[in-house]
């Protein structure tokens, strides 16, 4: 028998997992009783299978390429660090939470003092191995320099990263909170911007949420990033997004 | 500090495809703690910190095709879940090579059975067919197939490849297809070596 466009149909709903269990049944059947049909479906389960493998072989040459990338990238904070990291973000909840309970309702907020009221400083963990490679050096460096709060030293290193560097997204990354944590608003802007523009979709959302924050810090019309963030419920920063759009004057 | 970023968001991420789902597993092989108990796991049951990896690395690889093919119903925490696909398959590959096999202890992590996608058991051979299909179909075909597997709209397909619009990417994706299946029809041995199981879903 024939294969007509139904049959192909019933075929590809099945492996693209679409079917009803009312449906399998139909085609458990049809398997059983029909040549044609099975040796059609024979043929395009190869080709799904095919396609299946594919992905999966993609996204481990994706994973295996992570790996690299990491490998040695990510040197681990030593925990008296991580304790004083512990009490600053303590610290900075208290103060966060004070901010709410005093003095977001009275909606007295410049879109400055928003900015920094949602501020919260970036993961300045690197993790992996204690040595670093050339490439990393300069990084690591700098977020050393940021976390020790010297903004300029921070800025002239991590600026000095380059373009063909594997690390220099993070690095710009790194750079719009050290412009930020100067005051160089216009400067961090610029460089979240390019973490957002880039290819690497690890730090695309943070970047722009703190390009949001950047730009409310000037004082700047920043009503479009806005309501790009608040009105995407997918976004990691919706809910903050929301909160300020109601603040905000 | 970084945000943290809830089960639910990372299978909708995953299941939404395109970007949201590249950023779901950056964030799963981000999990440092996890990966270390799969590396862990597998060291402690004869095998090597590269084992370990690549295990984590094929656990992510089922996750991430259970989730799209809805066969993770957010049964138990997701970290639960990926630990005893990495566990499983670790087994399974002791098993497969002969090696010494491991006496089972259930761990808090261990929470579900799970199906093991069919390319995952595929054996040396089989793949090595796989590959030659693939590299008849050229490298466009291959990228408008693998977006449109990963439910990617013909809009997005077009942007992702370049091509003027959704209609175009339509017909390619259906000659590209047709090109699959032509190629699969070409080699009657191949479907003998091929032959997969069909299973009721």
């Amino acid at each position: 028998m024939k294969n007509n466009n139904h049959d192909i149909e019933l075929i590809e709903r099945y492996l693209s997992d679409e079917l009803n269990g009312t449906e399998k049944l139909i085609l458990d059947q049809r398997l059983t009783e029909d040549e044609s049909f099975a040796e059609e479906f024979q043929r395009r389960q190869i080709a799904h299978t095919t396609l299946d493998y594919m992905i999966a072989k993609n996204l481990k040459a994706q994973l295996q390429e992570l790996e690299r990338e990491n490998k040695g990238k990510v040197v681990a904070i030593n925990k008296n660090r991580q304790k004083r990291l512990v009490i600053l973000s303590l610290a900075a909840s208290i103060l966060l939470i004070v901010t709410f309970f005093f003095i977001i309702p009275q909606n007295s907020m410049s879109n400055a003092e928003l900015a920094s009221a949602y501020y919260e400083s970036p993961d300045l963990t690197i993790r992996g191995s204690e040595t670093t490679s050339p490439n990393q050096e300069l990084l690591a460096s700098g977020i050393i320099a940021l976390e020790n709060k010297e903004y300029a030293k921070a800025i002239a290193t991590l600026e000095s990263v380059p373009e063909n560097n594997p690390y220099y997204i993070l690095a710009q990354y790194y750079l719009g909170h050290a412009f930020f944590a100067a005051g160089q608003y216009e400067q961090a802007t610029a460089s979240f911007v390019r973490v957002r523009t880039s290819e690497d979709i690890r730090y695309q959302e943070d970047a722009e949420w703190y390009e949001l924050l950047s730009c409310l810090a000037q004082e700047a019309d920043c009503n479009a990033l806005l309501n790009k963030l608040s009105t995407n419920p997918n976004h990691i920063y919706y809910g903050k997004a929301l909160e300020i759009k109601k603040q905000i004057k | 500090m970084k945000p943290l970023y809830s089960d639910a968001i990372i299978v909708e991420y995953i299941k939404a495809g395109g970007q949201k789902r590249q950023k779901a597993i950056a964030l799963i092989y981000e999990d440092q703690a996890l990966k270390n108990q799969v590396i862990a796991f597998v060291k402690n049951n004869s095998g090597s910190e590269e084992e370990g990896i690549d295990i984590f690395h094929e656990g992510i690889i089922a996750f991430d095709e259970n989730v799209r093919k809805d066969k993770y119903k957010g049964e138990g925490q997701l970290k639960g879940y990926l630990f005893s696909i990495c566990r499983f398959l670790w087994l399974n590959r002791l098993k497969r090579d002969k090696r010494t096999t491991y006496t089972a202890e259930t761990t808090e992590l261990d929470q579900v059975s799970f199906e093991t996608p069919e390319h995952l058991s595929l054996q040396e051979e089989q793949k090595q067919i796989i590959d030659y299909l693939l590299s008849q179909l050229g490298e466009k075909c291959q990228k408008i197939l693998e977006l449109w597997k990963l439910s990617y709209s013909m809009e997005e397909i077009a942007t992702e490849v370049g091509l003027q619009d959704a209609g175009i990417a339509r017909r390619q994706r259906y000659n590209c297809y047709q090109k699959l299946l032509e190629t699969i029809d070409k080699e009657p041995d191949l479907k003998n070596v091929l032959k997969l199981n069909y299973s009721e879903k």
